[in-house]
């Protein structure tokens, strides 16, 4: 049954302010004095930087303020979890975009001009480029304490038993990153004000992240820093730590100037600098007995970190467990390596590394349900999670286990498997060169933070009733498009029992609500949602009595508000929402309340991974439907059917969105996205040559399931979905693309020059 | 600096321009109008168009004094006086997610439909090819502009 006021098919708040484009992003933040930054980057990813000299830069007309590492006014060193990172290059450079110097001017042309000004040398020192090359001996060091940065173990049963299995396969998959490509670049307004404390405008996932290492840059107390989140246009994880370093730059030029500093990264920097989806290599091995049962995998998994740390740890630690996938396996060893090289830096992006190693599992059933003769769906179910094997490969049992089987059943139907598949080998038979296939893949995620990040997993909300009986809330998760805040206000409007449109919502400002961690890990609606359900709950305990009163009622019990007016099953006398309000302004009484939440506490021994994980889960899956033009290596995707096991839906517009969204972001990784390297510079820094999907590459047809089983810590049973929606696409395409040539496939993204080589009937192996 | 005229979704401007000045930042900085805005600055993204003469063009690959004496709509002046058809659909269909590429698929959107009031889904589809949008799909984006075409078309305001 659905509560009342979910699901209303109300818009979303902000749907009219961005329909009539009146939306206010971080480059609209127009302030008196203000100036223009800009970044001088390396445009080489190893060497030593033995000249800097910006005289001509600073005589540049209309330039205020030139910095290198030399003149920063303020800590230099970046790190979050590791300091491995400056601000400013002192002598090694490690990346290509290393920062140089920083340049304030009057105008953004200014300050460009004076960047051409800056003279630069960088003696270069031999690079590493391959993540599979970087442990070995004799590689060049990219920091000095060496390539390998951390290694993350999942230690179940005994895989050195399954060796004499009926069946071995083996593979290596090449697996590549992605750019956000999020419309709106990286920026910030950094705004000193008079008393010495500051403002910032800033673009991003996690504004108390950037209130964190703005302070510490600065030197001040994290209350002297405020941030305000602007409207922020996309973030998919890339704005989640990343927005720091521009953020620190905009402080450092508006602390040495004295004025406000906008810096906006232009598209260009944005893509060769910022966070990037980690390529990885995944190498997977899957013992099974001939009836298809899998005894026992191993798997080792390769994570190009680029230069710096960032979270590369974190997206690490997620990859390592979800890296054998929803099934029920004996014996488990997973290594996963976090690895330095000169290449992309990796961060966090939608799937936080989930979809580099599903594209490895999700292969490699398909590969053993061929080899055994069974049907891809078959073979899952024989293998998945169910309320008979309900543990994962962390070794806990899942309670909703169930749902995995459930989840096929759903996905085999709406996709119309056994009916395509039949039109497929129908088709082949008429014409042995058509060239038509069907890819399944599912996935298990931990839609929360991973144990290692469990302090982080907590939420704040203020909830504050005016005297007119209308609302405002402040949460601390984040709005980046995903529709966090329609559906914050719908919890907040359904547990009040009003109209939607009485609650008024508002982007993080970090000095009016509480550190909720970062809006990521698809768990804005659970921590936010269930932040807002406690604020609700102690105002309820406020206004029900009052209501009670009005009713004639002794005591609270058995009254409800819906639609604003409050009732009870034993009399027919009501009263409104604004009656009640009214009455506890006539008595003074608290009309706000602090919400909070957190998640509950778990053990976990990072040694074995064994233990709880994730608070909870969910499940889901794509079956992707392509057609493939063998002598152009074109991959047309003709219809998707995507299942998610969401707990419960709360906006259904929001919801459905999130899927289509992930769908094309993922076929797009999956079929033409790839980053071009040349010793760790970026060839296609830009959207001619970077190609994410557009308005003609999008299937024929997205069909969604959504299977509603409400999960009893998220707020009325929901759990979250922004990520699932992406995790599984790279997974099925790659799937549908094998089935449609017949041959096995190990890498991604297949792009037609790739696809072209696959097709060839003498190709071997991978490229 | 040159003086130069525009009618601004229907007003007359006069402005002093460089003769290096791009019509996206004059429009956005000395004129106001944020609407516009820059995805790329390269013409590839399309979130910077504006109807020059009632042609979509992308401003940030046009040359401000180029445009002297033409007639510039923004988003800005499309939902001036109420919201149109399409933009009423936009709404409810949800059709923006983060809302950056919103102008620029307005402007394209608006074109097709004042031209071709009836669209297919392949018009559609080619008439929003040049705007990128990473959230949503572009689905709920198509379906709007066909709502939009199937309801609004002759009578509605676009
Ligand atoms: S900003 Fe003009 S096309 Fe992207
Ligand atoms: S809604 Fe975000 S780019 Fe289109």
């Amino acid at each position: 049954m659905t509560h009342p006021g979910l699901d209303s098919g109300a818009p979303r708040p902000d749907a009219a302010t961005k329909a009539m484009g009146r939306a206010r992003y971080c480059a609209d933040v127009q302030l008196t004095g203000m100036l223009h930054g800009v970044i001088v980057a390396s445009p080489v990813a190893s060497g030593i930087l033995s000249g800097l000299d910006v005289s001509a830069a600073e005589a540049a007309p209309g330039v205020v303020a030139v910095l290198t590492a030399a003149n920063l006014p303020g800590n230099n060193r970046v790190g979050l979890i590791f300091d491995d990172q400056p601000l400013l290059v002192t002598d090694r450079v490690r990346m290509a975009g290393d920062r140089l110097a920083l340049i304030a001017a009057t105008t953004l042309e200014a300050a460009q001009r004076a960047a051409r000004l800056v003279k630069f040398t960088i003696d270069p020192l031999p690079g590493v480029h391959d993540v599979r090359r970087a442990l070995e001996p004799g590689a060049p060091l990219v920091q000095e304490q060496g390539n390998l940065l951390k290694e993350f173990f999942v230690k179940r049963g005994a895989p050195q038993t399954c060796r004499d299995a009926d069946l071995v396969l083996e593979d290596e998959f090449v697996i590549g990153g992605q750019e956000h490509a999020y419309l709106e670049t990286q920026g910030t307004v950094a705004e000193p004000q008079p008393d010495g404390s500051w403002l910032l405008h800033s673009t991003t996932q996690c504004p108390f992240y950037i209130r964190g290492r703005v302070a510490r840059f600065l030197g001040l107390p994290i209350s002297r820093v405020r941030v305000r989140q602007t409207v922020t246009g996309g973030g998919f994880g890339g704005k989640e730590d990343y927005p720091d370093e521009p953020a620190m730059c905009a402080a450092a030029l508006a602390k040495a100037t004295g004025r406000p500093v906008s810096l906006i990264l232009p598209r260009d920097q944005d893509m060769q600098m910022s966070t990037k989806r980690h390529a990885m290599v995944v190498r997977h091995k899957l013992y099974a007995s001939l009836s298809g049962r899998i005894r026992g995998v191993e798997v080792q998994v390769l994570v190009d970190a680029g230069a710096y740390a960032g979270l590369s740890t974190v997206v690490a630690e997620r990859a390592n467990i979800s890296s054998v996938g929803p099934y029920d396996i004996e014996h488990v060893s997973v290594l996963t390596q976090v690895i330095y090289t000169n290449n992309l830096f990796g961060g966090p992006y939608r799937g936080f590394g989930a979809p580099q190693v599903a594209a490895a599992h999700e292969a490699q059933m398909d590969r053993l349900a061929r080899a055994v003769g069974q049907d891809p769906f078959e073979i899952r179910r024989i293998n998945g999670v169910s309320a008979k094997n309900p543990e994962f490969t962390s070794g806990e049992a899942l309670p909703q286990a169930h749902l995995y089987g459930k989840l096929l059943d759903e996905l085999e139907e709406k996709s119309g498997w056994k009916r395509e598949k039949a039109a497929i080998a129908a088709a082949r038979e008429a014409d042995p060169g058509a060239c038509e296939g069907i890819g399944l893949a599912t996935i298990i995620y931990g839609v929360n933070l991973h144990w290692g990040g469990q302090r982080l997993d907590r939420g704040g909300a203020y909830v504050l009733i005016q005297a007119d009986g209308t609302v405002n809330a402040a949460v601390g998760i984040t709005e980046m498009g995903q529709g966090a805040l329609a559906a914050m206000r719908t919890i907040c409007a359904a547990g009040l029992g009003i109209d939607e449109t009485r609650v008024q919502i508002t982007e993080v400002d970090t000095a009016l609500v509480p550190d909720s961690g970062p809006t990521v890990a698809s768990r804005a609606t659970v921590s936010g949602g269930n932040a807002v359900l406690d604020a609700v709950r102690q105002l309820n305990e406020r206004l029900l009595p009052l209501a009670a009163g009005k009713l004639g009622l002794s005591g609270p019990e058995g009254v409800v508000c819906r639609d604003g007016v409050y009732s009870h099953p034993s009399t027919t006398v009501t009263t409104t929402f604004n009656e009640v309000v009214a009455l506890l302004y006539g008595r003074r009484q608290n009309p706000g309340a602090l919400g909070w939440f957190m998640s509950p506490e778990r053990e976990y021994d990072p040694a074995t991974g064994q233990g709880r994980a994730y608070a909870f889960y969910t499940f889901g899956g794509h079956v992707v439907r392509v057609r493939v033009d063998r002598a152009t290596g074109l991959v047309t995707v003709r219809e998707v059917t995507a299942a998610h096991d969401v707990g419960k839906i709360i906006h259904g517009l929001s919801a459905e969105g999130q899927v289509q969204g992930g769908v094309v972001q993922g076929l797009g990784w999956a079929l033409s996205e790839e980053l071009k390297l040349d010793a760790g510079r970026l060839k296609n820094p830009g959207f001619t040559d970077y190609l994410i999907p557009s308005s003609m590459d999008i299937p024929e047809r997205i069909n969604i399931v959504f299977l509603e089983e409400p999960e009893d810590q998220g707020p009325f049973g929901a759990k979250g979905l922004g990520e699932p929606s992406f995790i599984s696409v790279g997974a099925a395409t790659l799937n549908a693309v094998s089935h449609a040539l017949g041959r096995d496939v190990s890498v991604l993204p297949l792009t037609p020059e790739r696809v072209v080589g696959l097709a060839r009937p003498d190709a071997e192996g991978t490229p | 600096m040159k003086k130069i005229t525009y009618v601004i979704n229907g007003e007359a401007r006069h402005l002093h321009v460089e003769p290096n000045d791009v019509l996206l930042d004059v429009l956005r900085d000395k004129l106001g109008l944020k609407s516009p805005k820059c995805g790329c600055d390269r013409g590839d993204c399309g979130a910077c168009a504006v109807l020059l003469d009632g042609k979509s063009v992308r401003s940030c690959l046009i040359l401000a004094i180029e445009c002297d004496g033409m007639a510039i709509e923004t988003v800005e002046g499309i939902g001036q006086d109420g919201l149109s058809a399409l933009q009423e659909k936009f709404i409810a269909l949800n059709s923006f997610q983060c809302g950056f590429c919103a102008p620029g698929v307005t402007i394209s959107a608006t074109e097709l439909l004042r031209n071709n009031p009836r669209p297919t889904l392949d018009d559609v589809k080619e008439a929003l090819s040049g705007n990128l949008c990473r959230c949503t799909g572009y689905t709920p984006i198509i379906e709007a502009v066909l709502q939009a075409g199937n309801e609004g078309g002759e009578h509605g305001k676009l």
